[in-house]
């Protein structure tokens, strides 16, 4: 009976140690899940997100935001000569300064 | 007392107590590996499933890296830079990623196998050539338009711009009624109208059959093997070979062009590529991968009669696609040189010298002092041929379809790249290439100078800065 008892005892000890391990396991298992969902979300966030800039900064985009501004091609724009350290003339709204 | 009547306590076998306690922990320890097997987070007792995946699909990328095509990390694809080169990308099924249209699907092997490819398109240019494009297909009514850039030493295609806009994420239109998917520059061989005067021209120069100040009868009309040739704008009857260009006379250049037999000036096209569909290099010759491109159409050249001939002289009658006018073109502009077209980075670019460089530059200059006004831009010199082509219709040519062509080179003296705008069908009052396709050149031609930082030069003659070349 002794020996009944001792091995019982011994395998009730190494139960009790499989399911503590099986239990910090599963505990484990769910935080890697809920890194891997986050990790996914992130991914689709970067996707999201790269889009977005390049949409924002693509040579379209900012071209029809210069446009919109009112910004015109230099070959575009007025020219004119003038000779080299005379000052142009003022534009409305700026002031001389000595 | 007991079952058989002794009075001594039951007691089990020694033996048979180990046998059973050594089952029951096997068991439980059986169970109990099971269970951790099936929850362990460690990749190193399980098979990482991500090995079994597919190769991400390969990315496409302009000259400059910035991304075309890229796939995310669960396989969608996606486009950045949305509507910019949409067309010639191409895009794939939704669900399976397989290409349907565009380089996705020519380059489809590739893709899939996780290759990675650099085009030779720059983003700046591309975006540049589609604001005008798609501003002159709405100004025009079009039903659509094309515009290719080529960079004119190296052959490299800065831009393949196509109209109305097409969007790769949109819900998709029936590919049927809704043309916009289209890679129009290179699926669609139409007939190049007079931009291949300045072509043929050249040809005759070269032959010395005729100088650019050589006279030719050029009534507005002339009947040839029953059909007959008008020209359109009003001009006197005796014109120069350079005349014949200002007024894009059909007379006159069929004309001039009896002086060489017609296969002469079938060969001179023939090496310029003309007649060949490949006429960008493949990609890899084992499996033969290359970007599809329309084949062009033309009679053998037995088959011409003196009809045929006359309208081969002045671009009807075949058809290529604006690709092909495009690279033809850029021999002019490549002082004679013809150089193979190329859409990616390391691709090798064949070369032909076609013309003398003195016969390139004298025909860049008579289109330059000839400029229709729609493509002059102040202060710089430019250059390039105009064209309205008539289209075939119920196997006649329509008086009502047309496609308006300007093939040009940016700028005109020493051209940097060569620049051919197509627009199909434009609809209202304005439909000649000097009316709706000029200006789309001028247009890309004012933002490319832009780009590079070319100032406008002045007229030195004149102190308040007047521009040159108005």
């Amino acid at each position: 009976m002794r020996t009944v008892l001792r091995w019982a005892s011994i395998y009730l000890l190494l139960l009790v140690s499989l399911t503590g391990l099986g239990y910090f396991n599963q505990q484990l298992n769910g935080k890697l899940q809920a890194h891997l969902s986050r990790e996914t979300d992130l991914g689709n966030k970067e996707t999201r997100l790269l889009l977005q800039r390049y949409q924002l900064v693509s040579p379209l985009a900012l071209r029809n935001w210069a446009e919109a501004n009112g910004f015109v091609p230099m070959s575009l724009a007025r020219w004119e000569t003038r000779p080299l350290g005379e000052p142009g003339p003022l534009t409305p709204g700026e002031r001389s300064t000595p | 007392m007991n079952r058989l009547g002794t009075s001594e306590p039951a007691t089990l076998h020694r033996g048979w107590v180990l046998i059973l306690a050594f089952m029951a922990f096997v068991l439980g320890l059986g169970y109990g590996s099971y269970v951790l097997w099936h929850n362990a987070p460690s990749l190193l007792l399980r098979s990482a499933p991500t090995a079994e995946l597919p190769p991400l699909r390969g990315r496409l990328e302009a000259s400059d890296g910035t991304p075309l095509a890229i796939s995310s990390k669960d396989q969608a694809r996606l486009y950045p830079l949305g509507l910019s080169g949409s067309q010639l990308i191409g895009f794939g099924e939704r669900s399976t990623g397989r290409g349907l249209s565009g380089l996705e699907r020519d380059l489809e092997k590739l893709l899939l196998q996780g290759h990675s490819l650099r085009l030779t398109i720059d983003p700046v240019v591309q975006s540049i050539a589609e604001q005008a494009l798609w501003r002159g297909v709405a100004a025009a009514r079009a039903d659509w338009g094309a515009v290719v850039v080529m960079e004119t030493k190296t052959g490299r295609l800065l831009a393949v711009a196509n109209g109305p806009q097409f969007d790769p994420a949109a819900p998709r239109r029936s590919p049927e009624t809704d043309l916009s998917w289209r890679n129009h520059a290179f699926m669609y061989a139409l007939e190049p109208g007079s931009t291949i005067k300045a072509l043929t021209a050249a040809v005759l120069l070269e032959e010395n059959v005729a100088r650019l100040d050589t006279r030719v009868e050029a009534p507005m009309s002339r009947r040839i093997a029953g059909w007959t040739i008008s020209d359109v704008i009003r001009h006197d009857q005796n014109l120069t070979l350079s005349e014949v260009l200002k007024y894009s006379s059909n007379v006159g250049i069929s004309t001039l062009a009896e002086r060489i037999p017609p296969q002469r000036l079938y060969d001179y096209f023939e090496r310029m590529r003309l007649w060949n569909q490949q006429v960008l290099p493949p990609l890899s010759y084992y499996p033969r991968i290359n970007v599809q491109v329309a084949s062009p159409q033309v009679r053998p050249v037995t088959r011409w009669g003196p009809a045929e001939y006359a309208n081969a002289t002045f671009g009807q009658g075949f058809l290529i696609t604006p690709l092909h006018l495009t690279a033809a073109f850029n021999t002019l502009a490549n002082d004679g040189i013809y150089r193979q077209p190329v859409l990616f980075e390391g691709n090798a670019s064949a070369t032909e010298q076609v013309f003398r460089p003195q016969v390139a530059r004298d025909i860049r200059r008579t289109l330059s002092d000839n400029l229709t006004q729609n493509a002059r831009l102040a202060g710089y010199l430019l250059s390039g041929k105009t064209g309205t082509a008539q289209v075939v219709v119920d196997g006649r040519y329509s008086r009502s379809v047309f496609t308006a062509l300007f093939a040009g080179f940016i700028p005109g003296d020493e051209p940097r790249v060569t620049v051919v705008v197509a627009l199909f069908h434009p609809k209202g009052p304005r439909f000649h290439g000097s009316q709706v396709a000029a200006p789309i050149y001028r247009d890309i031609a004012a933002r490319l100078f832009a780009l590079w930082g070319v100032p406008p030069s002045l007229d030195s003659s004149s102190t308040r800065g007047r521009l040159d070349n108005r």
